[in-house]
């Protein structure tokens, strides 16, 4: 708690000021793509709320089996905290995805492999939420949702990589790769970049910030659980 | 002094400034309702600990 308490506000002044700046970079100082005119400006929201939606799947999945193997109690809050804030950047790459594909696609939604497979991911993560406020005893609910995560992340794989495993639907490639060939231009990859680092920083300083109401809230259940014994 | 000049977004400027405005609100209420969260149960857990010292002194000058 001490370290995480030193980290928090250092992390949280770098998001803000990545995301901020990332955001103004984008939004003021780049110019309308030939194709897409002003529509491609979406990117910088778009592109890091999809990372970090199907990432914060990964995160929860590795925290998930920490908790399965090692019974670490701090594990199993950290996945349960990760969630709401995986939930929301689901919601936002869903929305602005939407609202992207409506002049460019021609409709707001299309049944197309993607596109489902990160729907259902973002039910998931309202299913995962339900189970830990439905199960009253904190260590079967960290059991449950630990498989239930282990089961989501079939979609969170599928969500990042439908394009590689069938080739066909609307939504196009990468944005950003290793093969330079297939990178957008410079001058919309430079905040791009700078806003999925600071989606990614706003997304550990939300998951500590959290991860520590949790762990209070766990103490201060089991404080009144052995007053009500004595 | 400079004046603040939107963007050329032609066409489409409901949409991007849509997508902006759902993103930041749904941000907003992330963050909001984390730092209050977070904020109501630390003062939950001061308050009863406070109480539970203050009850354990009290004991213990009674004995």
């Amino acid at each position: 708690m001490s370290l995480s308490g030193a980290v928090l506000p250092w992390v949280t002044a770098l998001a803000v000021a990545m995301v901020v700046g990332g955001l103004i970079w984008g939004f003021f100082f780049t110019p309308n793509d030939f194709r897409q005119g002003a529509t491609v400006k979406i990117i910088y929201i778009h592109v890091p709320a999809a990372i970090m939606g199907s990432g914060t799947w990964f995160m929860m999945l590795a925290a998930s089996l920490v908790w399965v193997i090692r019974r670490h109690h701090v594990s199993a809050l950290a996945a349960k905290a990760a969630a709401p804030v995986g939930m929301v950047f689901t919601l936002i790459g869903l929305f602005t995805g939407a609202v992207w594909g409506q002049p460019m696609w021609g409709t707001w939604w299309e049944w197309d492999p993607r596109l489902t497979a990160f729907l259902i991911l973002f039910l998931f993560y309202l299913g995962y939420m339900a189970l830990w406020a439905a199960v009253e005893n904190p260590d079967t609910a960290a059991d449950l949702t630990a498989v239930l995560c282990l089961v989501g992340t079939v979609f969170a794989v599928i969500s990042r990589y439908a394009i590689l495993f069938w080739n066909q639907g609307l939504h196009q490639g990468a944005s950003l790769s290793m093969d330079a060939e297939e990178n957008v231009a410079d001058v919309f990859a430079y905040p791009l970049w700078i806003c999925i680092i600071g989606f990614g920083l706003l997304f550990i300083c939300l998951v500590l910030l959290r991860t520590r109401t949790e762990i209070r809230a766990r103490r201060l259940s089991a404080l009144i659980a052995q007053e009500q014994m004595a | 002094m400079t004046a603040f000049i939107l963007p050329d977004l032609g066409p489409y400027a409901v949409e991007v400034l849509s997508a902006y405005a759902g993103t930041l609100a749904l941000l907003l209420i992330l963050v909001a309702g984390s730092v209050l969260q977070g904020r109501r149960t630390r003062l939950r857990l001061k308050e009863f600990e406070a109480r539970r010292n203050s009850k354990r002194q009290k004991s213990a000058e009674n004995l």
